[in-house]
């Protein structure tokens, strides 16, 4: 098990350096110059060259790429375009991504995996017809348009939830929720329809298996036949599209966080982007890479707690 | 019966008195006493930069500036300059090279330390020399700065530089506190500290900006609001609807798709003010080699080298239809760099607003162009796009092809920086002076000259507009300016912005004037 997590450990520092690069060379090959954007109507020539010069952007590549890693290295991720330290910023701003992602995961989950409980176990009833219609909506209504609907309902008609923003928990726990149900239901919605499809065809997978059909034999109750034996090998399946999901959902918050007006990690992306703030969008990418490692690694982890097998074949011979 | 005629004129003037008592009662209204105290919130449409008055770059920042930074001098709603911090307008010498600057006195500022003229010293100075400093061609003119007592500065300049007084009535004219600046040098942006009505409390970037109401503040009886919190709601439905859903008091610039919206609703009103920037067309007349690179050399594209075919290319278009179709009749539209809202506008020229189609098609077919085709840069939004199709429906029956180029704003600037472009729709957002309007987009040596454009001619007069003291002698070297570009047309001038604010029907005193600030300072609940 300590030589498993050592060698995922190892490529994950691996994969990180290399995003590392690749964005650095990426965000660079972007059209437009980064100390234009940096100027706004400022645009003398004497004043751009002095932004390049503040900015490093006027030393080759390698070198401003060595000096960053140096300084990233050290805890410093240098400052953003409103001369606020990056690693400051990222570290607000992310909380807020997490939080909405959590909330959306633990919705779209709870929905998605009763439903395609249900679906299967009632295969070819109007509740599995109606769980997979509801999928379908779930999968092809945009967010934008889902989110705004319900701002319009309950924000601007019924005044019962605020229309965005963002109160931390630990200011006040009920007016965070009050902010954060309305996203979080919107970006659960697309993650449900697709548990849901997920749980629904493992379930009938495994309601179909031969030790289903034992454990019926022996006189179990169906509860304890689908809820302990089928569901549990089904989750495994499910855990890995959820694990894999959560990227998405973080790609997928960048348009909610837009209109709940969030100031989360997807808003800050895109700002930093539109802006070139070069040292804001290399910190985002190195978080954002980090945590897509460590997801992938916990998946990796929680196969081998849920099925002995893969714990089995991961040792050494 | 018959009436006395003491009684009668008793009678008359009880009846006048309580006619007039009755008027006087219709016509006075409500008295609104402003409420003391709540917290404002105002909804940015984009998140400011640097709180930081010398590297400050953005339209937006200056809103939250009004509230925790103010200036040797302002603009009052007539948009004239007044003194603020300063004690009265700045004395010239008689060679125009000293310029003497008087200090209001008792000024402190937000953490208790006094303003004196060694703090105005100091800050000019940063501005002037800091590495990246946006400030410092703004007040390249000033060589150095003096101190002549406690509260009197002298400004030393290598020419004389009439537009000096109206960049000290922007952010080269903000004072910061010096205790502050030495604590926090080049990271004054994280906790700015100015003389202000309000004093920074904290930031989050792309969520919200805090300020509280300050104690230290000279005029703290004008003050009603304890804080304002400017949110950055930058996606235009969202901020109309946290303001329908009273979430926000004020937003800030209200996008032309949602301003029906919120004018439909009762609990909400609009606050408008025409823009002193404008939006035009830059063409590519001499820009072969990139900004600034002299000699400017004529390029060789059909509306370059030929006058007749700029010339057709403008009266082909309807600024009234374009309006209209375009921006919804919402713009204003226009000729010149000035806007009518300023007092510098020449009453006098004359701004066609309609097309002159026939006009235009004798100018392309005398050119003996055939087929002339133009390269116009767009942006690449919504906007963007309904502008160029619409330039372009237009041209086309002048018989003039337009190719739209829709590119990224950045990128853009870049194409325009290296010449790398025929046409360009592109604005300004306006600068009080009209030196700031004109100067560096079309003089020689401006150094946002992407038309390439020479002119020995208005450099002369843009130059002789500089030095002059007078405002009739500026007055009139401006007049000249504008008619020459206007006739040469490195620039075809279209419209000026009107910008439009929502605000609650609970919140009074939110003003906007001609530059276009929210200004929610001195503003109160009702």
């Amino acid at each position: 098990m300590g030589g498993f997590i050592l060698r995922r450990v190892g490529a994950a520092l691996v994969v990180l350096f290399l995003a590392s690069v690749v964005v650095f060379a990426g965000i660079r090959a972007i059209p437009g110059d980064a100390a234009l954007a940096l100027g706004g109507e400022e645009r003398s020539p004497e004043v751009l060259a002095q932004l390049r010069h503040k900015y490093g952007l006027d030393d080759p590549i390698v070198v401003q790429y060595g000096r960053w890693l140096w300084l990233a290295l050290h805890g410093d991720l240098g400052s953003d375009s409103r001369e606020l330290p990056v690693a400051h910023t990222i570290v607000s701003a992310l909380p807020r991504t997490l939080e909405l992602a959590g909330l959306s995961l633990l919705i779209g989950s709870l929905i998605g995996i009763v439903a395609g409980v249900v679906a299967a176990v009632r295969r070819g009833k109007p509740s599995d017809y109606l769980s997979n219609g509801i999928a379908l909506i779930g999968l092809s209504v945009p967010h934008f348009w889902l989110g705004l609907l319900m701002i319009i309902a309950f924000a601007v008609k019924l005044h019962w939830l605020p229309s965005g923003g963002y109160v931390p928990l630990r200011v006040d726990p009920v007016e965070n929720l009050r902010h954060m149900l309305m996203p979080a239901i919107v970006l659960g919605t697309g993650l449900s329809a697709v548990v849901m499809r997920q749980m629904r065809s493992a379930m009938l997978e495994s309601l179909g298996a031969d030790y289903i059909r034992t454990a019926r034999a022996k006189g179990l109750s169906e509860w304890t036949v689908v809820g302990r034996h089928a569901l549990r090998n089904s989750l495994i399946t499910v855990t890995t599209v959820i694990g894999l999901q959560l990227g998405a959902l973080i790609s997928g918050a960048v348009i909610t966080e837009t209109i709940f007006q969030i100031a989360g990690f997807g808003r800050l992306t895109i700002d930093a982007v539109n802006q070139r703030d070069y040292a804001l969008i290399q910190g985002v990418v190195l978080v954002a890479a980090a945590g897509y490692v460590i997801v992938n690694l916990t998946v990796d982890l929680l196969y081998s707690v849920l099925n002995p097998r893969i714990r089995i074949s991961g040792r050494p011979g | 019966m018959r009436i006395s005629r003491r009684r009668a004129t008793l009678a008359m003037l009880l009846t006048a008195a309580l006619f007039a008592t009755v008027v006087a009662a219709a016509g006075a209204r409500p008295a609104r006493h402003a409420k003391e105290g709540g917290t404002l919130t105002v909804a940015l449409a984009e998140d400011p930069d640097a709180l930081d008055p010398t590297l400050a770059r953005t339209f937006v920042g200056r809103i939250v500036f009004l509230a925790i930074c103010e200036k040797l001098y302002d603009l009052n709603s007539k948009l004239k300059i007044v003194p603020q911090l300063a004690a009265a307008l700045p004395k010239v010498s008689k060679d125009k090279l000293t310029v003497t600057i008087r200090i209001r006195k008792g000024l402190k500022f937000n953490d208790g330390t006094p303003l004196d003229a060694q703090a105005v010293k100091i800050s000019l100075d940063r501005h002037r020399t800091l590495t990246g400093s946006r400030r410092a061609s703004e007040i390249s003119a000033v060589t150095s700065v003096d101190v002549v007592n406690s509260t009197t500065v002298a400004l030393h300049l290598n020419e004389a530089f009439a537009p000096l007084t109206a960049q000290l009535a922007d952010r080269a004219g903000m004072i910061m506190s010096p205790a502050q600046l030495d604590k926090l040098g080049t990271r004054f942006a994280t906790n700015p500290v100015c003389v202000g009505p309000f004093q920074f409390v904290d930031r989050q970037a792309l969520d919200h900006i805090t300020v509280k109401k300050s104690p230290f503040y000279y005029a703290k009886n004008k003050v009603h609001l304890d804080r304002i919190v400017f949110r950055i709601i930058n996606e235009p439905t969202a901020a109309a609807a946290a303001l329908r859903a009273h979430d926000v008091d004020v937003i800030d610039r209200i996008s032309p798709t949602v301003l029906q919206t919120i004018q439909s609703d009762k609990s909400l009103h609009v606050v408008k003010a025409t823009s002193i920037g404008y939006q035009g067309i830059t063409i590519n007349i001499g820009n072969k080699n990139g900004l600034l690179r002299l000699p400017y050399q004529q390029m060789s594209t059909d509306l370059a080298s030929k006058a007749t075919i700029r010339q057709a290319f403008e009266l082909a278009i309807d600024r009234d239809l374009l309006n209209k179709v375009v921006w919804r009749g919402l713009f204003l539209p226009g000729c010149g760099p000035i806007a009518p809202t300023s007092p510098w506008f020449d009453r006098s020229s004359r701004c066609n607003k309609h097309r002159d189609l026939k006009k235009a098609k004798q100018l392309v077919a005398r050119s003996g162009v055939r087929n002339p085709t133009v390269k116009l840069m767009i942006g690449n939004d919504s906007d963007g796009l309904r502008l160029g199709q619409f330039i372009q429906s237009q041209e086309q029956e002048a018989g003039i092809r337009v190719d739209l180029q829709p590119t990224e704003f950045v990128s853009s600037l870049r194409k325009a920086d290296n010449g790398d472009f025929d046409a360009f729709a592109i604005g300004w957002s306006g600068r009080v002076d009209p030196d700031g309007n004109i100067y560096q987009f079309v003089a020689t040596r401006g150094s946002q000259n992407d038309s390439g454009y020479s002119n020995p001619r208005l450099d002369v007069i843009l130059n002789n507009a500089r030095h002059a003291t007078t405002a009739k002698a500026r007055r009139t070297l401006y007049r000249a300016a504008v008619r020459l570009i206007r006739s040469n047309r490195p620039l075809i001038y279209l419209w000026h912005g009107v910008t439009r604010h929502g605000v609650s029907n609970k919140v009074t005193g939110v003003t906007v004037y001609g530059d276009g600030l929210v200004r929610a300072e001195f503003a109160s609940f009702k």
